[in-house]
């Protein structure tokens, strides 16, 4: 069983994990021919369900995958290699790859990163062994994700010159038996009754905060805390979205108007078919008619930390099935017309 | 007609003012509301011992329509000063929940800071609440339309603002007032001292002895005796400490009397005064002292300090204050403050005159405080007793 690959966007892999990492501990990696996927299935709340190409995160030339199934699966401590990936951002390269100690396999996160030393010998080191502040400082930082070993090798030149640190993140992770993984399936729903394309993630997890700290802050009473409030979500085949919630002391909504509800792929699907839909019967309803409002109720807190994946800038499109669920489907920037590189948010509703 | 329209409705171009002036009195989580044909007021007040009063005037709203309940209420009042309005039983009157409109108000302070164009510097990070300086926080609800709308008695206060794209509507249940809302009773024929000066004077002060965390603040006036005006903290952990306003120094022999003492007189704007006549401290513009007999020749009077910080966002965020107490010792705090509600960039221009054609708005936020009496550690809401 062998993987290794160079990294190719450290940047948007950091973020992926980061905004991961909001929404659970433990990430399935599935690492398959061409394609990356990651899973997370918390207790309570969330799932997500992302795939990317390969050549999202990795160099494809680099990307070497050998196993007898084709297939890999791991399990990861997503906030770990989080933690991992944020020194690599600024790096020359980095590689990741899959190794052992002992008997605990573990992701190696080997990092060359350069930086350069002002004036000719600004550290008044002469041995050529010892480790740079720079090196020791991006060691700690290394340390809390997992071990690192960090060795500096700055040239014996003297005047301005670059130097090169290396460090090695270790993550240790599970190695998933196929039958540990048979049982997971991705959530089926029923077709949506409203699809529709979310304004700015930005502004809307402002606004979903700010109306969750109103329930809890009129509220003021220690079953608050405890309690999360829930949002109330709303859209129609029309273009409007509507972000409401309720408390004793208020009312309070956002309404967004002139939103785009995406066609759906007529290649796909044939004509006759599309008539069926449940969201072509809702988009036949006029725009002032409540009835054409499919609507869920989510957790606010939960939802605040799905809207953090926010950080991509991507496109979302979120698909209603009224008082039942919400679907999202999370394009990264350049992934819109491929369709596969793709994070799918499975959001239940609340009962009222 | 009048089934239809509204009772009050009121359209504000920048919610920022609305935001501003509210969040002088925002010490409370409840406000009660009184709807009057020359502006809405806000009246705040916590255990019968403080209340303060935003009065938003009509000069304030670009529309401003009331269509009063029963019969239009035709009694004259004194615009921008909410004292006096307290007696129209016919204008709608309501307790609101404060803290949630003050978070409306601010909704979009935090969304884009694209399309904060006025101050792009800000951090676009949610506003400090720690901040007492509503003008330093980031740019808040500029170019934002604001209306306020309440259809009939019993119906919610609802709150409108728009933005290219969104509109956010928050319906404020309306609770009827409990009855026992009776404004701390200052006799204004018995004012024993006026002090006004700029607010930022008072604010310092108070930053200043809020550093000692006293409990009570002892306020001290003479029209004659140094120290002529003087703020003290004491009944803290730490030891007490003391704020006089001396008068300059070559005006008059100010000897440093009291080395634990701190003189606020190394100013830019009280150098350029003018040599003054009477014996009044540098910093102030009127100061009128006139102790009735029983009290000699200095006024004394101690206040709940912590009370007296829930003014300090008005002090903040005013320009003048007029400080005055009546015989009883009931203190009133009167804050200036100035907004610009034809220029949507006055306010960033902090406290002063933006110099526009049509000048900023004066408004009016009114603090009142009941005294401790003698030797008395909580102040107690029903007596008004005399003094020493």
């Amino acid at each position: 069983m062998r993987f290794r690959a160079q990294l190719a966007n450290a940047a948007t892999f950091s973020k992926l994990t980061a905004s991961l990492s909001s929404l659970g501990k433990a990430c399935w990696m599935r690492l398959e021919d061409g394609i990356v996927r990651f899973t997370i299935i918390p207790d309570q709340g969330t799932q997500v369900w992302a795939q990317l190409p390969v050549d999202a995160i990795f160099e494809e030339s680099s990307y070497i995958l050998e196993s007898n199934s084709g297939v890999i699966n791991l399990e990861v401590p997503i906030g770990a290699l989080h933690r991992a990936l944020r020194s690599a951002v600024a790096a020359t390269s980095a590689q990741l790859r899959l190794t052992k100690k002992g008997n605990v396999p573990l992701l190696a996160l080997t990092i060359h990163a350069s930086s350069w030393t002002t004036g000719s010998n600004a550290l008044g080191i002469t041995d050529s062994g010892h480790a740079t502040p720079t090196g020791s400082v991006e060691g700690e930082d290394a340390g809390r994700a997992g071990q690192a070993t960090t060795a500096s090798r700055p040239a014996v030149v003297s005047g301005p010159r670059e130097r090169e640190t290396v460090i090695t993140q270790e993550i240790p992770v599970k190695v998933l038996h196929e039958s540990a993984i048979e049982g997971l399936h991705e959530p089926r729903c029923r077709d949506p009754d409203v699809h529709i394309i979310l304004p700015s993630l930005f502004q809307l997890k402002n606004i979903s905060e700010r109306f969750t700290k109103l329930a809890t802050d009129s509220k003021g009473s220690a079953v608050a805390s405890t309690i999360s409030p829930k949002l109330e979500l709303s859209a129609n085949m029309h273009g409007s979205l509507r972000l409401a919630i309720a408390t004793d002391a208020l009312r309070i909504s956002s309404v967004w108007t002139d939103l785009v509800n995406p066609s759906l792929d007529p290649g796909q699907l044939s004509q006759a078919e599309i008539e069926q839909l449940p969201s072509e019967r809702m988009r036949a309803l006029s725009d002032n008619d409540e009835a054409g409002w499919a609507k869920v109720r989510i957790d606010g807190k939960d939802w605040g930390r799905v809207l953090s994946v926010g950080r991509l800038s991507p496109k979302v499109v979120a698909c209603f099935i009224h008082e039942t669920a919400l679907i999202l489907y999370v394009y990264l920037p350049g992934s819109w017309n491929g369709e596969d590189s793709c994070l799918t948010y499975y959001i239940n509703s609340y009962a009222a | 007609m009048a089934d239809v329209e509204p009772i009050f409705s009121a359209v504000s171009s920048n919610a920022h003012h609305l935001y501003t002036l509210l969040q002088c009195v925002g010490f409370a989580p409840k406000a009660t509301v009184l709807i009057t044909p020359d502006g809405i007021r806000f009246s705040v007040e916590e255990g019968r011992v403080v209340q303060g009063l935003a009065f938003l005037e009509k000069a304030l709203f670009t529309t401003y329509t009331f269509n009063p309940p029963v019969v239009p209420n035709s009694t004259s009042r004194d615009t921008g000063d909410g004292d006096d309005s307290s007696d129209t039983t016919d204008n709608p009157c309501f307790v609101v929940s404060l803290s949630a409109l003050l978070e409306t108000l601010k909704i979009f302070g935090v969304n884009d800071p694209s399309a904060t164009g006025a101050n792009k510097a800000v951090s676009v990070q949610p506003s400090n609440p720690s901040s007492s300086n509503a003008f330093t926080t980031p740019a808040l609800l500029f170019d934002r339309s604001c209306t306020l709308q309440y259809f009939q008695n019993g119906s919610p206060l609802s709150v409108t603002l728009s933005e290219t794209g969104i509109k956010t509507t928050c319906e404020l249940t309306t609770y009827e007032p409990d009855g026992g809302e009776v404004d701390i009773p200052l006799q204004r024929d018995a004012i024993i001292m006026k002090v006004i000066m700029r607010s930022a004077w008072l604010h310092n002060a108070i930053v200043e002895l809020g550093a000692t965390n006293p409990n009570v603040l002892k306020i001290s006036a003479s029209a004659n005796r140094e120290p002529f005006f003087a703020l003290s903290g004491s009944g803290g952990p730490f030891s007490e400490s003391s704020i006089e306003f001396s008068i300059e120094e070559q005006s008059q022999k100010s000897e440093a009397s009291s080395q634990s003492r701190k003189v606020l007189t190394d100013d830019g704007t009280s150098r350029s005064r003018a040599k003054r006549t009477n014996l009044a401290p540098t910093v102030t513009e009127t100061f009128l002292v006139s102790p009735p007999s029983s009290m000699g020749s200095r006024i004394k009077q101690d206040y709940r300090f912590s009370l007296i910080q829930k003014a300090s966002r008005a002090m903040a965020v005013a320009n003048k204050v007029s400080i005055r107490g009546d015989r009883q010792g009931v203190l009133s705090l009167q804050f200036m403050i100035e907004v610009d509600v034809h220029g949507s960039s006055g306010a960033s221009h902090g406290t002063r005159p933006s110099g526009g054609a049509l000048g900023p708005t004066v408004t009016f936020v009114d603090f009142r405080f009941v005294p401790l009496l003698d030797g008395e550690d909580a102040a107690d809401a029903d007596s008004v007793g005399d003094l020493e």
